[in-house]
């Protein structure tokens, strides 16, 4: 291994381990080699003083700076010395200082805002994110420490320093199961559940706003856009966002990126989008509950999402705890809406196909929970009626997919019906039910009549399917032949 | 292969000033949309190229890589224009001289191209990485499918990156 590997191989490895037990490792693994020791344990240094000015493209560094105004290293306020800069966000600058009393000194993140955006409004809005951190106390939330004004006016804003890295990277760097991802949600969770309970929406949630600490605990940092829910009439309503707040368009709700009314389930999106990066990053997490949370959690609908946070944290720990969760999928009815909805004004034919595919499923869905409560019909005839609706379901997915022709798509899966049932005549029988609908809706009952056929064979004594099935079947045959 | 290297060495050459000029006339502003950022200059660049004769024989990877060294250089150009330091290589001073010194994100962008010309020279495929990270703005999944590399692996490099990086930074201040 050459040198500059065997350097990164174990970098790598140090940063597994807590920090004090580091530099031991790196010793033990570099024994004898001098240079490449202080090499690692340089980098390691560089590591834990915070990399972040380099997470951000070099684009926006340079993005409306000037040299004029430039970040203030060395620069004395009060009790504060700014040591080094940090990080620019839409509003200001953040810088690493000292914050000197008596003997003490200790670090802390000192937030200026930029030069040139002091106007009144956003003036107001550096005040709101101040007042915004002092109403908040918990051990998952930045604090507040301190504010004031710089020579010049500008006001500033003093808040714990967080050195951590953002908590999708740091599950990541240490290839973490999605079960500690979890766990460690459930901490963000609770800080967000915080804020919620003081009316307080955090409105940008993501990776690089929510990091870990060293100690491997979660801090949800800027609350910069933040709102507080007003509650004119006792309850807490809704707000709307002002004009020109960057949002990040990955973790922003659909509402949001509307520029509607903002509420504590756009939070709640974000924390679903959030979720979702960090279960993904373990490939063990096969868990079909783990994305049932992430589905209703950013639900497109901010009213179908988990109504409160507190219910997001019911389900995640049910999941750990190996039990059934709340969120259910979207029904087909419901998907089903969504998409008559998308597309009423482009198409009234898929619209038709829509409407009797459902009328078709529902015939299904009855058979299915017949076939529950007839002890006689037992499991095999509810597994029939269950593969019948998840075929159909299939299809539904298949025909609504953008650009899809359906009729292309019925054809196709038409000549395969006889063979995929080969030994569920039941379940092709309620299937054919539904194409034979299908067809006799959009007007072609010609292409209804072999499935009418054959269900009628079918329907022969012993065959399977039950007298209302097969009533319907007789049913159909007859507007069919008409 | 030789010949394939020549060539692409020559597909890098033809390439080069168009996208200059797009990436130098996008950072000027001169585009209707104040929404610029400079993945979405690597994606038009993409465009660009995937339609262009002169990108034919590029890969998607490969184009980014190639959008990725232009933003740099065009960043860095920009940089050193507002640089305070060429007024007589001293750190730059302001309004605020009398109570510290000052380093202007210009100047600090200059201090990381020296870096990176450093890293290159002893990982190119490294310094590739930071380029599409950290020039071309593109997201880890992005950077990483560019590479070929896995999301763990971009990320386990990119720590690295940074790391070295700072830490030579650090150096540039002592």
């Amino acid at each position: 291994m050459s040198s500059w590997d065997l350097v990164q191989e174990v970098f790598a490895g140090a940063l597994k381990l807590g920090s004090e037990e580091r530099e031991r490792y790196v010793r033990k693994r570099l024994k004898g080699r001098e240079a490449q020791i202080e090499e690692v344990l340089s980098l390691l240094r560089a590591d834990s003083d915070g990399t972040s000015a380099l997470e951000r493209p070099a684009f926006d560094h340079l993005k409306g700076t000037s040299a004029e105004e430039a970040p203030l290293l060395g620069l004395e306020v009060g009790p504060y010395r700014l040591e080094s800069f940090l990080s620019s966000g839409g509003m200001g600058h953040v810088y690493r200082a000292t914050h000197s009393r008596g003997d003490l000194e200790r670090s802390v993140a000192f937030k200026v805002l930029r030069r040139g955006l002091d106007t009144d409004a956003l003036l107001a809005r550096f005040h709101r994110e101040q007042r915004t951190l002092a109403a908040l106390d918990h051990e998952g939330i930045v604090r507040f420490l301190d504010a004031g004004a710089l020579p010049d006016g500008r006001p500033f804003l003093v808040m714990e320093l967080v050195d951590g890295e953002p908590i999708t990277e740091w599950c990541a760097a240490r290839e973490l199961p999605w079960r500690e991802r979890a766990t460690l949600f459930l901490e963000v969770l609770s800080a967000v559940q915080h804020a919620h309970e003081k009316l307080i929406v955090h409105r940008d949630l993501k990776p690089s706003h929510v990091l870990v600490t060293s100690a491997g605990r979660t801090k949800l940092l800027d609350f910069g856009v933040a709102t507080l829910l007003r509650s004119d009439d006792g309850s807490a309503g809704t707000t709307r966002i002002g004009g020109g707040i960057p949002l990040t368009p990955r973790y922003a709700s659909p509402e949001q990126r509307r520029g509607e009314p903002v509420t504590t389930a756009s939070d709640v999106y974000s924390l679903g989008v959030i979720f979702e990066e960090l279960i993904e990053g373990d490939e063990g997490a096969r868990v079909a509950d783990l994305r049932r949370i992430v589905a209703k959690a950013r639900h497109e609908e901010p009213t179908r999402r988990y109504p409160t946070v507190q219910s997001l944290v019911r389900d995640v720990r049910l999941c750990l705890e190996g039990r059934p969760i709340e969120a259910r999928p979207d029904s087909l009815g419901y998907r089903a809406m969504l998409f008559l909805r998308r597309n009423v004004w482009q198409s009234v034919s898929a619209a038709a196909l829509l409407l009797a595919l459902i009328t078709g499923l529902v015939g299904a869905e009855i058979g299915r929970q017949r076939a529950l409560s007839e002890a006689s019909r037992g499991w095999g005839a509810h597994l029939q009626a269950k593969s019948a609706s998840r075929y159909l379901e299939d299809l539904l997915a298949e025909v609504t997919a953008e650009g899809a022709d359906w009729e292309t798509i019925l054809i196709r899966r038409e000549e395969s019906l006889d063979r995929q049932f080969d030994e569920h005549p039941e379940t092709e029988g309620l299937v054919r039910l539904a194409f034979a609908r299908l067809w006799i809706e959009r007007g072609r009952p010609e292409r209804a009549r072999p499935h009418l056929g054959r269900i009628a064979e079918l329907t022969a004594p012993g065959a399977g399917l039950s007298p209302a099935e097969a009533r319907r079947a007789e049913e159909l045959i007859a507007r069919g032949k008409l | 292969m030789r010949c394939d290297e020549q060539e692409r060495a020559e597909h890098d050459h033809a390439l080069y000033p168009d996208l200059r000029r797009l990436a130098a006339s996008l950072m000027r502003g001169e585009r209707s949309d104040h929404t610029l950022q400079p993945t979405a200059l690597v994606h038009e660049a993409w465009l660009r190229l995937e339609r262009s004769q002169a990108g034919a024989g590029l890969d998607r990877g490969e184009l980014l890589g190639l959008a990725a060294r232009v933003m740099r250089q065009v960043l860095t150009d920009h940089a050193r224009r507002r640089s305070a330091r060429r007024r007589g290589g001293r750190r730059a001073r302001s309004p605020w001289t009398d109570i510290g010194h000052l380093e202007a994100p210009a100047d600090w962008l200059l201090d990381v191209d020296a870096a990176l010309t450093e890293l290159e020279r002893t990982d190119v495929e490294l310094a590739r990485l930071v380029m599409l990270r950290f020039y071309a703005g593109l997201t880890t999944d992005e950077a990483a499918d560019a590479m070929g590399l896995s999301r763990r692996t971009f990320l386990r490099r990119w720590r690295f990156a940074k790391a070295w990086l700072q830490s030579r930074l650090r150096e540039d201040h002592r």
